[in-house]
């Protein structure tokens, strides 16, 4: 076993490896800061690449964009308030506000570290305990997976928390847009108007960028107000951040953990965890405390960023021991190791232990290229703030549409990314929260899919979701979730007035 | 000033989006092929159908002489990418990877028009969807999972990818054939293996290539094959036909252009595909993904594609989808 390992690890530090894994990384960080391109575009460009390549380097290499994609979503999160993946969008509420009061450089470092941090966790959980985690992954059937994604609904209630019936409506109104498409259990379109477009529904991707990236370019070019905040002073350099890693550890501890379970359930769905992740840390917060947390402070950015690169060993647990992909960037990952002639799944560690090992080490070289790299050139990140922003916003709104295109060769999506982009600028200067809507239409397809798949095994017996255990208790938190601040706002109406 | 020159800026990258489609689409020719043909793919990039898409066309470059661009076009289980070829001129220039999807997408209604909307250059080959349950299950033949689903009318489940879907038709056309009341989970590419490990279903119609490795690790068995001839890689696994069933349905790959497409560039298409199939690096993919290489040219194709048509339309009355 541990010749094994050791080999292995001499062939992932060869230099062609590391080369590989380096570029991944730097390629990762480029399509995941970018509004509008993200990982699963970045590996699609890059597989043809991979086929005349050996299967380690085409791992090393793929990994690293995984990883480091992650990362780099974070980035124009927080200094853009755009998130550059979908798995960063929770890490934009608390980080960009850190960012507008100037705190540009703790938040991202704080990302960072804390990216890192959750990449090490989900990879000591797939190193040491991946099948044992990927049977038990599936005791989530439909059944729990569905009592855990109505847990994630009730999310909605904590991200309206300015105004609770503004929030509600912004989800419900994501809801609705859900099912838009084509039936997901019977198969035939819904609310389509007879456009072949319309059939696969209402991509999330297009609507994320719409919401987020589109009022941030109108704000800054045709309101002329303020988007880009600033950052002056000077950089305190890559080890005091480094010094970081460790800060605040019982939330990103439980926040990694939270990635790297949800990213194992296949079908689970990635931004789940990072809401998940927000919420579960903002419980953790002591009373005292809520209020800096609310504002934006460095355990708001460390939750959702440990969690979604928890995800990204989370993923691979199912991929590799089941060759079962947990999202779609491992549905293009398993694609890629297929070609190289490996087959992912319950015969990967018996027959090819030696690969195995490799896409642990390759994984832990990928995580540490992308903790270096990216606080080393943190100087060229904040920098980006500089940008004139008639200059910056521009080039953001072209990659926005390159972006949107790539997803089905299509302007269709472009022009559905334009049509949320109007609503989210509506949204935002009417006071109705757009992260409610997103939080939606993440979960509206799932939540649907798997309550009807439930009822259709159960032959229409709606108490399966209160006699599974673990749908039991996912119902539970759910209840209270959405009952707590109903009941606190109650209390609090009739103590203070 | 800064607000013009944006608004040049707009303008200018529009005008050259557009140009840059336009010059795509070309003019009339002398010789085909004089410029690269776009390879519409109706699945998302890194899946089987990608794969295989991808792999024929690399190994069919050369005999073709000019270059295919491949253009992934998902949705609507391949409504999206048939609609698009569909709207696209005859003039050899716009290939598609069709499928079996063309009679499911087609016979569903979800497109306004049949499988005979377009012209078929040739059928490569075909994946098989067999029926499988878990290892640890009762049942060891085809015979005795029919018994125990009389004896339990709707109390079994078979999963498969989608409503509509043809692991979900061969299901529906098995259950018919054998006269048996199953409830069928439209679980998803993604959840049905994960679903019949766990125990929410009692069996799965899957390809081949993803039930396969649980074969070989002892999780699962597979009951019968839905083909024409036994699987080469499992001897022993009678077909349904030979179990009694006559459940015929594969998961067939082919290449197809938009209706009314120049006889001559048929000619010519259909020799290139036939000689990509037989290039070592296509073989080598096809074997890595299950896939079986069967080659049908036009005639051949036209017939087989009648019938399959008719067996679809019959699964889909037979499971109230039409």
């Amino acid at each position: 076993m541990i010749d094994i390992a050791i080999t292995a690890l001499f062939d992932v530090l060869s230099p062609v490896n590391l080369l590989a894994s380096l570029g991944g990384v730097l390629f990762g960080l480029f399509v995941g800061a970018t509004p509008g391109l993200t990982i699963s575009l970045g590996m699609v460009l890059l597989l043809p690449v991979t086929y005349s390549m050996n299967p380690v380097t085409s791992i090393s290499l793929l990994l690293g964009l995984f990883i480091s994609g992650m990362t780099g979503g974070s980035i124009s999160a927080i200094l853009l308030n755009i998130p550059g993946t979908p798995s960063a969008s929770a890490t934009a509420i608390a980080g960009h506000q850190m960012a507008r009061r100037g705190e540009a450089e703790s938040a991202l470092g704080t990302a960072v570290t804390s990216s890192f941090f959750g990449a090490m966790v989900s990879l000591a959980v797939l190193v040491l305990v991946a099948p044992t985690v990927a049977r038990a992954a599936l005791k989530f059937g439909e059944v729990e997976l569905g009592a855990l994604v109505f847990l994630g609904l009730t999310l909605i209630c904590s991200f309206g928390q300015k105004s609770m019936v503004k929030g509600l409506i912004s989800g419900a109104v994501g809801l609705m847009i859900t099912t838009v498409g084509m039936d997901p259990i019977i198969g035939r379109p819904r609310y389509t108007f007879g456009l072949v477009e319309l059939m696969s529904g209402i991509s999330f991707l297009p609507v994320m960028i719409g919401l987020f990236a589109i009022p941030q370019i109108l704000n800054g070019l045709v309101m002329k107000s303020n988007v880009i905040p600033d950052f002056k002073g000077e950089l305190r350099g890559v080890f005091s951040h480094i010094r970081g890693v460790f800060k605040h550890l019982r939330y990103k501890v439980v926040s990694a953990l939270i990635g790297t379970g949800v990213g194992a359930i296949p079908g689970a769905g990635g931004p789940i965890a990072v809401f998940l992740a927000y919420d579960v840390a903002r419980r953790m917060t002591p009373e005292e405390q809520k209020k800096e947390f609310d504002a934006g402070n460095e355990v708001g950015v460390a939750a959702p960023e440990a969690a979604n690169n928890g995800i990204n060993g989370g993923a691979l647990i199912p991929m590799m021991t089941l060759g079962i992909p947990g999202d779609p960037v491992t549905a293009i990952l398993l694609g890629a190791l297929m070609i190289q002639g490996l087959t992912p799944g319950p015969l990967l560690f018996r027959n090819d232990p030696l690969f195995v090992y490799s896409v642990f080490w390759a994984f832990l070289v990928g995580a540490i290229f992308v903790l270096i790299v990216t606080l080393a050139t943190m100087k060229i990140w904040v920098t980006v703030l500089q940008i004139p922003s008639w200059i910056l916003l521009p080039i953001i709104s072209i990659f926005c549409v390159i972006g949107t295109y790539s997803l089905r060769n299509s302007f269709w999506d472009t022009g559905v990314m334009l049509a949320f982009g109007l609503l989210g600028f509506l949204m935002l200067r009417f006071g109705f929260p757009v992260v409610p809507l997103l939080l939606a239409i993440v979960l509206g397809p799932a939540f649907e899919r798997h309550i009807r798949l439930s009822l259709i095994t159960s032959k229409g017996d709606p108490t399966v979701f209160l006699t599974h255990p673990i749908s039991l208790v996912f119902i539970v938190i759910a209840l209270f979730t959405f009952f707590s601040p109903i009941v606190r706002s109650l209390f609090k109406k009739k103590g203070g007035i | 000033m800064r607000k013009r020159a944006l608004f040049v800026l707009f303008v200018a990258t529009l005008v050259v989006s557009i140009g840059a489609t336009a010059m795509a689409e070309g003019q009339a020719e002398s010789t085909y092929p004089e410029k690269s043909a776009e390879f519409m793919i109706p699945f998302g990039a890194g899946g089987s159908a990608d794969t295989l898409g991808r792999a024929i066309v690399s190994a069919a470059e050369p005999f073709f002489g000019e270059s295919f661009v491949p253009v992934n076009r998902p949705g609507g289980g391949g409504a999206v990418m048939y609609q698009a070829m569909y709207n696209e001129p005859s003039d050899g220039y716009t290939i598609g990877w069709s499928s079996t999807s063309i009679l499911t997408a087609t016979n569903i209604g979800n497109v306004p028009f049949a499988y005979d909307a377009f012209d078929h250059v040739a059928r490569v080959g075909y994946t098989s969807l067999p029926i499988a349950v878990r290892a640890d299950a009762p049942w060891d033949t085809v015979e005795e999972f029919v018994a125990a689903a009389k004896a339990d009318p709707g109390g079994l489940a078979i999963g498969n990818a989608g409503t509509g879907s043809a692991t979900h038709l061969t299901a529906v056309v098995f259950a018919t054939k054998s006269g048996i009341d199953v409830i069928h989970v439209p679980n998803g590419a993604e959840r049905r293996i994960p679903a019949l490990l766990g125990g929410e279903t009692q069996a799965v119609c899957v390809p081949l290539p993803e039930i396969g490795p649980f074969v070989e690790s002892g999780d699962a068995k597979i009951l019968a094959f839905p083909t024409v001839n036994r699987e080469p890689a499992y001897p022993d696994v009678p077909t349904m036909r030979e179990a009694g069933y006559d459940v015929v349905i594969e998961l067939f790959r082919s290449i197809s252009v938009p209706k009314g497409t120049d006889p001559e560039i048929l000619d010519y298409l259909e020799e290139v595909f036939r000689q990509a199939v037989q290039e070592e690096e296509f073989l080598d993919v096809s074997a890595r993904y299950g896939f079986v290489i069967d080659y049908m040219g036009r005639e051949d194709f036209a017939d087989y594609l009648a019938a399959q048509d008719v067996l679809i339309a019959e699964a889909m009355d037979a499971g109230g989808l039409r």
